[in-house]
């Protein structure tokens, strides 16, 4: 597929998206408001946790929160919807290989993932001045593989539950109990020892850790980042292997 | 054989082509396969198989459909029409057979097929908050030959949907733009299945009105239908699909000749006048009165025949007229007949 044809068909997915009133909200909105309450509530002088302000903690484990959003609640039910009602079918009638088609929606849930991130950054700093993270190539990389692994996730979630419904069921069912244990909610030192060995199995869990330790000053962590690229490598391909047959 | 390579020849009689069938329209003779009876097929099946798990959808399934005609795929719901065509479109591979589509095999060459034909697909959506403009701007960038798409918005009466988001359309709307995105490549061959489907018989008008419009463009139309009235109006030559099989091709008035067990010429006389030579007209078969209703019922130029004895016995119904079997008669005729009645290909 040629360069300019493939960059149309993200700008027109791009569009698409912003059209998307549940989309929209969850990924950008949802985590800007969630920032704003909780790191106001845990805005407490003289409490930290992980060695920063509360206010600190939650606008960057927010970030995580847009992740996660992206990932599990705007993704899955847009790629399914395309294989349930031929949209899929439409495109490859005209030469537009299904991959071309889920990779622009990925390729957009990217770039408004970044948007959101920075409209959440740039929005809570007058409110909470945050330091600048000692290792911001190292932010950036917790980002980029957290967002990549958990894009991989929503299209495998498409490609199990080929219905709009049913992936957007899943993927809203999925995304609260993995958010409340991720550390991104309550922080994983307040959480009892048992929630504590259930959030080891919490994708979500690595991506906040990934975002946290090089901005709190821990450095980059490589085991979450290969978790991470791990959970992203099974699932990109596990969601080919299912596009492939369809 | 000697007939066959003089130019003029006739169409073979297994499968008649009317006389307004174009045949000569600007294909590039390289692209063509060209039969030893002087035709270019456009599409040839030889002996397609496709199954679903234990389910036949088709089952040695062949045809060619030649340059320029509007080529019908008829029959019941389940009959395989439509996973013969998405054969054809290379977007299912058979599990047998061969197929050539401009001479290309589908599976083989979807990329070079898809730049040259056009589809219609049953089953098939836009994203419901897409605009009719940016759907045919999309499609456009896909043909590197593609008209440019306010013109093609203009060209099928959409000029005020073009902001219009798709899920807002009416089932007349969005089948236009179905069309309109089929035929943005200006393809060689359009494919259109179930065209009419969910249409008002306006809508329906104006559709088969674009597929008249498509043919006097040079494409070639391959049309499935399960919709008689449809394929007695647009098709050339039919091909009735019953059980994964064609068991009849001919244009619709020769299956309706050879299938729709004769004419009946019917028009109204008093009871009391003598009609004992009407029998002996030409073609005619018998006389049946009901009434004051008469029927001849026959074959052939029949009607031109009892018109003419009536004249010479000085008498001049305004009734007088022709009644035929339609399609759905044949087709039922056909679909239901034991095999040997059918001339199998």
């Amino acid at each position: 597929m040629r360069p300019a044809l493939f960059a149309k068909l993200t700008w027109l997915e791009a569009k698409l998206f912003l059209r998307e009133p549940l989309a929209v909200g969850f990924t950008i909105a949802y985590p800007l408001v969630v920032m704003f309450v909780i790191a106001g509530v845990f805005n407490r002088p003289g409490e930290e946790i992980r060695g920063v302000g509360g206010a600190e903690y939650y606008v960057v484990s927010n970030i995580a929160v847009v992740i996660a959003a992206m990932g599990l609640i705007a993704l899955p039910p847009h790629a399914a919807s395309y294989f349930e009602r031929g949209v899929i079918r439409r495109f490859r009638a005209s030469s537009v290989p299904a991959t071309a088609v889920i990779l622009a929606q990925a390729a957009v849930c990217f770039g408004v993932a970044i948007a959101a991130t920075v409209v959440l950054l740039a929005a809570a700093r007058p409110a909470y001045p945050y330091p600048v993270p000692p290792s911001l190539p190292g932010v950036v990389l917790g980002f980029v593989v957290g967002l990549i692994s958990f894009l991989a996730l929503g299209l495998l979630i498409a490609a199990l539950f080929p219905t709009t419904r049913s992936a957007q069921s899943v993927g809203l069912v999925l995304f609260f109990p993995l958010y409340l244990i991720s550390g991104a909610a309550p922080p994983l030192s307040v959480l009892p020892s048992a929630m504590r060995l259930v959030a080891d199995f919490d994708p979500l869990n690595y991506a906040v850790r990934a975002l946290q330790d090089p901005w709190f000053g821990y450095g980059i962590t490589v085991s979450n980042l290969v978790v991470l690229a791990a959970i992203g490598a099974v699932s990109g391909v596990g969601a080919a292997l299912v596009f492939r047959h369809r | 054989m000697l007939r066959s390579l003089w130019p003029g020849s006739p169409p073979r009689l297994s499968s008649t082509i009317p006389d307004r069938h174009p045949r000569t329209r600007g294909a590039d003779p390289r692209e063509q396969c060209v039969r030893g009876d002087g035709m270019a097929a456009v599409v040839e099946v030889q002996h397609l198989r496709k199954a679903y798990g234990d389910v036949l959808a088709v089952d040695d399934l062949s045809l060619d459909v030649e340059q320029g005609e509007v080529f019908g795929l008829l029959g019941p719901n389940g009959a395989g029409k439509t996973t013969t065509v998405e054969c054809m479109e290379g977007l299912r591979h058979p599990d047998a057979g061969r197929i050539r589509v401009l001479g290309l095999d589908p599976s083989r060459e979807p990329r070079e097929l898809r730049r040259r034909i056009g589809c219609q697909l049953q089953e098939a959506a836009l994203p419901d908050r897409i605009r009719v403009w940016e759907a045919l701007d999309l499609f456009a960038a896909i043909a590197p030959q593609a008209a440019p798409w306010r013109a093609v918005l203009e060209r099928w009466g959409l000029e005020e949907k073009g902001r219009a988001a798709f899920s807002s359309l009416s089932g007349g709307e969005q089948q236009r733009l179905f069309i309109a995105l089929a035929l943005i490549n200006q393809p060689q061959v359009v494919f259109l299945d179930e065209l009419t489907q969910g249409l008002d018989p306006a809508a329906r008008r104006v559709a088969w009105d674009l597929v008249r419009s498509v043919r006097e463009r040079g494409a070639t139309v391959i049309l499935v239908t399960h919709f008689m009235e449809e394929a007695q109006q647009l098709c050339d030559r039919v091909a009735v699909v019953h059980r994964g099989r064609v068991v009849a091709v001919d244009s619709p008035q020769g299956l309706i000749t050879r299938f729709g067990g004769g004419i009946r010429v019917v028009f109204s006389a008093p009871a009391e006048q003598d009609i004992g030579w009407l029998s002996r007209v030409p073609h005619a078969t018998g006389v049946v009165r009901h009434g004051p209703r008469l029927e001849v019922t026959g074959g052939g130029p029949l009607l031109a025949h009892v018109g003419a004895a009536l004249i010479a016995h000085g008498m001049e119904p305004t009734d007088l007229r022709l009644e035929q079997p339609t399609l759905e008669d044949v087709f039922l005729r056909i679909t239901q007949a034991p095999a040997s009645d059918r001339d199998e290909r």
